[in-house]
């Protein structure tokens, strides 16, 4: 009786230890990406994704001091809070578009760019400092400006966002803190069973991947299951919904121009060719962001950028450089850079000259 | 043999559920605390205590809309964003100190009674909102007033806060976000087991109790202690550790400012006492009242000098202090006279009598 018992459960223990083994063999032809099981599994385990950690106020960053990010956790090299003399400091603060978006690193991204432009114009050197983290809102912007940025004291800031506040106007029962949509960083529930699974079974993973889908920092920080707005259907969106947007890009925006740094708000291009069934929503949204960016700068006397105007003038130049809706190539984002350093070099015209140093 | 089995596994289940019940029968004569009980349940079952919850951005708020508290998660009657027309608005943020600190409830806290007397005072309404959280600091006071309360477009915001600040710098390794020390709302690690005992014991939950402490919302929403700042073992702390206090203040008043309110900013009285372990606290209460004089002489700010005025008259006012901080409604009588007189002498004759209404 006892030995049937322990041969049974030995066979069981085998049969799965093979099937693990054989679908680990058998991953690489059956093209199961490694990447978001490696994902899953440290939200399973860990409680979050392995490029983020959560955060009291801004909900979520980068990891600290890993990778290529920085110790306040963003993207880019670490910052000194003292200022060098005569090299003048540009924040760029933004969701995904201006942390990266593309696979070219650094390089490709519009702040970095934006440095280069401007010292091969000027011959002098800036300090371009790159604040933006993939998936934030104006929201998390603005927390992240008044508790940390500001003490950085740039004489420049940019605020390049236009699409990321559009997912909490697509909920119904809106607040204009997005507290109806965003919340703390929530891992999926867990027991110790699925807690070790996951660390030790891909296909565990695998199979839970196809069933929920692959976890990003969107699921993970927002409201399950709620009901959509009901203009949605209609392709628009409750025009009441779009104040928190401008009012929290005018806080930002205000508070800086306080500390004496010149603004800059930057529209945001999108993919031409946008073809989902939900396009029209999401482009009468950002259209609606960028008109209100406009009106806000034209108001307060800001800088604007019009990036989403010249990219739609010159539809046939730029649409190769688009990868999805918003995000594009490194040759796309030196676009944005030029024409941020075009509306600096136009206003800018009373930089001091005292100090200036050569590029670095 | 089988029946032995049985008696035995019987008497291992009669065991606990016997000491179970024992204990509930007992638990009044032990002076077991059931609301204790009921909030460690909550914690280790809903991941969260019964009045609060985890709010994105503000890390924690009161729940909303349920008795006591307003759809905003504030302790306070309903708001609606729509002005009364010829009711001037007066808005106080703060923690605990502003929302009630004692167990009189709403009429013993100074908003209200702040109301009541510039309605005595003056012959019309006033509507004054409490927007205090017991353990928020300025940083929570902060996010709150840009994502949420500027919305209220009040006349006067009443800023009174000086001790929650005073908990990071406590702590090592300072950041000025005090993102060393704020986390997002953790509750204690569970599993199946922890949580099928938190649901039907209450000895289990005394017995945890008892070994970890009651836990309370500071507890779910800063980190485990990394040391102490150097500095405290003599009774003093970093001056630059006092400065993001400062800073919080400064960006809510002059956001407040610029949108027309009168910002007056009220320093926090302690109750006196001779514990040497405790002086770095009165050092921390006794820079940010002081730093809180200095910001409002250099910015035009109103300022209520608290502080200084229960120092003066400690005979009358030391019987009123419940705790260090937390005053009767006596206590709080005084500080919105205070207030009250401020008001009278720097903003009640610029304003405006028309449309003025009987108190309701």
């Amino acid at each position: 009786m006892v030995r049937k018992f322990v041969i049974g459960l030995a066979c069981v223990l085998a049969s799965l230890i093979v099937a693990e083994v054989g679908f680990r063999l058998l991953e690489g032809p059956l093209g199961v990406n490694r990447g978001d099981l490696r994902n899953f599994r440290s939200v399973l385990v860990r409680g979050t994704l392995p490029n983020f950690e959560p955060r009291a106020h801004t909900v979520f960053a980068r990891p600290r001091n890993v990778s290529t990010f920085n110790s306040q956790g963003f993207n880019d090299a670490d910052w000194p809070v003292a200022r060098t003399p005569g090299v003048p400091r540009i924040l760029c603060l933004g969701g995904s578009t201006t942390e990266g978006g593309n696979i070219e690193g650094r390089d490709g991204q519009y702040p970095q760019l934006l440095e280069r432009v401007l010292e091969r114009r000027t011959g002098r050197d800036f300090e371009v400092m790159n604040a933006g983290i993939s998936g934030w809102t104006t929201a998390e912007m603005l927390v992240s400006w008044f508790l940390t940025l500001q003490d950085y004291a740039p004489d420049v800031v940019v605020i390049h966002e236009g699409v990321n506040d559009l997912h909490a106007r697509f909920r119904k029962n809106f607040r204009r803190d997005y507290s109806h949509w965003r919340v703390p960083l929530r891992p999926p529930p867990t027991n110790s069973l699925t807690r070790w699974l996951a660390r030790w079974s891909d296909l565990y993973l695998y199979q839970r991947l196809s069933r929920e889908g692959v976890p990003d920092i969107g699921t993970l920080t927002t409201t399950k299951g709620w009901q959509d707005e009901p203009l949605v259907q209609e392709m628009r969106l409750p025009a009441e919904t779009a104040r928190p947007f401008v009012r929290n890009v005018a806080s930002i925006a205000e508070s800086a121009h306080e500390l004496g740094a010149t603004v800059v708000l930057m529209s945001l291009p999108t993919q031409p060719d946008y073809s989902v069934s939900n396009a029209a929503l999401w482009n009468y949204g950002v259209n609606e962001n960028n008109h209100d960016l406009a009106a806000l700068a034209a108001g307060k006397g800001y800088l604007f950028a019009d990036a989403a105007g010249y990219f739609a003038e010159h539809v046939e130049l730029v649409r190769p450089e688009f990868l999805d809706y918003v995000h594009i190539t490194g040759k796309g984002n030196q676009i944005k850079a030029e024409l941020v350093a075009d509306a600096l070099e136009r206003e800018w015209a009373g930089l001091a000259l005292d100090g200036a140093q050569e590029p670095r | 043999m089988d029946r032995k089995v049985a008696i035995t596994l019987a008497c291992l289940l009669a065991g606990p559920f016997v000491t179970e019940l024992g204990f509930r029968l007992f638990e009044r004569p032990l002076g077991v605390d059931a609301k204790e009980l009921h909030d460690f349940r909550r914690i280790l079952l809903d991941g969260t205590l019964p009045q609060y919850e985890p709010r994105a951005h503000v890390v924690f708020a009161r729940p909303r809309n349920v008795p006591r508290y307003n759809s905003e998660g504030f302790s306070d009657a309903e708001w609606t964003v729509a002005r009364t027309p010829g009711v001037p608005r007066i808005l106080c943020v703060g923690a605990s100190t502003t929302e009630g600190g004692n167990p009189e409830g709403r009429e013993a806290r100074y908003p209200t009674q702040l109301e009541r007397l510039l309605e005595r005072r003056t012959g019309r309404d006033f509507e004054v909102m409490s927007a205090g959280v017991a353990g928020w600091t300025t940083a929570e006071m902060l996010v709150s007033w840009f994502l949420t309360l500027q919305d209220y477009a009040p006349d006067v915001v009443v800023l009174h806060e000086a001790i929650a600040d005073v908990h990071p710098r406590l702590r090592k390794d300072f950041r000025p976000d005090y993102s060393h020390w704020r986390i997002p709302l953790t509750p204690p690690p569970t599993n199946s087991l922890t949580r099928v005992l938190a649901r039907w014991s209450d000895l289990y939950l005394y017995r945890r109790l008892r070994r970890d402490g009651v836990p309370d919302i500071a507890g779910l929403t800063t980190s485990v202690p990394r040391g102490t700042d150097p500095l405290t073992r003599e009774g003093r702390l970093s001056a630059e550790t006092a400065r993001p206090f400062v800073r919080n203040l400064d960006s809510i008043g002059s956001s407040a400012r610029a949108q027309g309110a009168t910002v007056v900013l009220m320093s926090l009285p302690t109750k006196p006492h001779h514990d040497p372990l405790q002086a770095f606290w009165d050092y921390g209460v006794a820079e940010n009242n002081r730093n809180m004089g200095t910001l409002a002489a250099e910015k035009g700010y109103v300022f209520v000098d608290a502080a200084a005025y229960f120092a003066e008259h400690a005979e009358l006012v030391n019987p009123q202090f419940r705790d260090y901080v937390h005053l009767t409604g006596k206590g709080n009588q005084i500080k919105a006279e205070l207030v009250a007189d401020a008001l009278e002498r720097e903003w009640l004759p610029k304003l405006s009598p028309d449309g003025a209404r009987p108190p309701r």
